[in-house]
């Protein structure tokens, strides 16, 4: 395989496009911006990078999936928190309008120039997450495999179909593997939080019996020990993917998951 | 109506539609669906049919991709609004909670995008997706605009337009551009869509003003008290002092007494903004039947004319 190595002006680039796109002069008033997330670029580049589209359409059909996942956390901070006052209710108002208004964004971005082909994957994939979130949310896994296949669909599912599209189902695999190692590290170095995401109340509900919103003890020795342990298995097989997959230690990806392990 | 039999199919692709695997998915997309609603978007998607290459088969899915679009945004404006209630039967939100509305209503935006992305039509997906990012900057500006006292006419012909009459435009345009019909009916019927829209918003801000709770479901003068001024409001805050000293007392955050609020209804109702707020709407349907004009005579032309009628007379 050869080696891909992106031009730090590409990422940019795409970043500067993606802060143009997402920001609201008063959605910036009242809630966070939008982060961009650089490892999609990245992973989306690798799955990429053979695709027989002009760089444009690549540049696109990334920005349009950092949109799918701006949306995504920004629907994520909708708590079920009852707000008596006013004041207090406009941020959530905003944060459910942002999270809609970077989805009509992707859809936007898609139809411009006629991505025909990958918008049902898009879609497909927005569906399919939506079922497994509600899974978690009603704490139906009865194993703690079927919790983990749950979460690592939420987190990494989205670019699993993508790369499935267009046949990298390993780095499909990858990708699945470090964004849900990726967010337990992030979830196990929350503390003082009084309001759970719905990835640690999922695993809440799994270890403590029953499905909180707001805690006092996050993470609790339970859970601890399982983020612990779930932490080092998923590093594991990291590890191993990039081992078996055919890529080269030159790649851009491969250094950058290589270098995230290793703290850099 | 002549289109009853083409409704129904439209109702079962819709429940088809949102037919998820997962049981509160599944049950909360039909708890929507089943508290009804006009399912007026796809009449106008039909009727705008009419004037192409009619074919049931085809056309229902746009029709139900805009009544998907329009029930995901309801699910999610239930949550912005806290409701409770909604058309009488308990929204998402509180028969479940936030998540499960947003993960509900997150889920049927995609379906409604799985859907459209059926046609292999260039101009029906920017149509929609054009649509689809105007509601919503819409909505992020009816927020912005809430307890602002100085906002222009302007502004708030901009937000209904973009509330109301853009979906109906595109529902009305759409079924012309996937019936094949001529680009010039395609933009009268949108003209058609977006005047009965306007029409049709600016009679539910007076109905606000002078309907009962019994024929509005929610107390009157509920707009003002969440801040959303419209038009009769506007009116009377540019035509009579009083009304915007006291209109500009209602605070966000703040609890407002309902004897205020009752005697902004009067001051509204006294200031000229309900009969002048009633000849902008009667001059919106008068643009409509305008734009109907230059339409083949079709039964579904008299069916558009008659909805323009109905929109006009309507009382609650």
């Amino acid at each position: 395989m050869k080696s891909t190595q992106q031009s730090p002006g590409e990422v940019k680039e795409i970043e500067k496009k993606f802060v143009a796109m997402t920001t609201h002069p008063y959605l910036a008033k009242h809630i966070e911006k939008a982060e961009i997330d650089f490892d999609i670029i990245f992973f989306l580049q690798d799955i990429m990078k053979d695709a027989r589209i002009d760089a444009v359409s690549k540049q696109e059909q990334i920005l349009s999936a950092l949109l799918v996942q701006a949306a995504f956390l920004t629907h994520e901070n909708v708590y079920n928190k009852n707000l008596v006052n006013g004041t207090a209710k406009k941020p959530r108002q905003l944060t459910v309008l942002a999270g809609d208004f970077f989805s009509s964004l992707y859809y936007f971005m898609l139809v411009k120039n006629t991505h025909d082909d990958i918008l049902p994957v898009f879609s497909s994939a927005i569906q399919r997450i939506n079922e497994e979130k509600m899974s978690l949310h009603f704490a139906e896994s009865q194993s703690e495999e079927e919790l983990m296949n749950r979460l690592k669909v939420v987190e990494g599912g989205f670019l699993f179909d993508i790369a499935s599209f267009y046949q990298q189902q390993e780095v499909g695999c990858l990708a699945e593997t470090f964004f849900l190692l990726k967010r337990i590290k992030h979830e196990k170095q929350e503390r003082d939080v009084k309001y759970l995401s719905a990835f640690a109340s999922a695993i809440y509900a799994f270890h403590e019996g029953e499905r909180k919103d707001e805690v006092t003890d996050w993470p609790t020795a339970r859970t601890r020990s399982f983020l612990e342990a779930k932490e080092k298995e998923l590093e594991e097989a990291l590890v191993s993917q990039m081992d078996a997959c055919a890529m080269q230690v030159t790649n851009t990806l491969y250094q950058r998951v290589e270098n995230w392990l290793s703290g850099e | 109506m002549f289109l009853k039999s083409d409704i129904n199919k439209i109702e079962k692709e819709l429940e088809r539609s949102v037919a998820a695997e997962h049981p509160v998915l599944k049950d909360a997309s039909l708890h929507l669906l089943q508290a009804g609603g006009k399912r007026i978007r796809p009449v106008f998607v039909l009727l705008g049919a009419k004037f192409g290459n009619y074919d049931i088969e085809r056309i229902k899915h746009i029709a139900v991709a805009l009544e998907l679009i329009h029930m995901a945004s309801l699910v999610h404006d239930d949550v912005i609004d806290d409701a409770e209630l909604r058309r009488g039967k308990r929204t998402i939100k509180a028969q479940w909670d936030n998540r499960v509305a947003m993960y509900t209503g997150d889920y049927i935006f995609a379906k409604a995008i799985e859907k459209a992305a059926r046609f292999k039509n260039e101009d029906i997906h920017r149509i929609i997706s054009q649509a689809m990012h105007e509601m919503c900057l819409g909505e992020i500006e009816q927020i912005r605009d809430q307890y602002n006292w100085d906002q222009s006419l302007k502004t708030y012909l901009r937000r209904i337009k973009r509330k109301t009459a853009l979906l109906i435009a595109v529902s009305c345009q759409l079924g012309a551009v996937s019936a094949g019909a001529a680009p010039k009916e395609q933009s009268r019927l949108y003209h058609y869509g977006y005047n009965v829209g306007m029409s049709y918003q600016i009679i539910d801000d007076i109905l606000d003003f002078t309907g009962t709770e019994k024929e509005l479901g929610k107390p009157a003068g509920s707009d003002l008290l969440q801040g959303n001024i419209t038009l009769p409001a506007l009116y009377a805050i540019h035509k009579n002092e009083d009304a915007y000293q006291k209109m500009s007392h209602f605070i966000e955050g703040s609890k407002t007494k309902k004897d205020d609020v009752d005697s902004v209804i009067e001051l509204v109702k006294n200031s000229g903004g309900i009969e002048y707020s009633k000849e902008l709407s009667k001059k919106y349907l008068k643009k409509a039947y305008l734009s109907l004009e230059g339409l083949p005579d079709i039964p579904a032309k008299k069916s558009l004319s008659n909805i323009a009628s109905y929109i006009g007379g309507r009382d609650h």
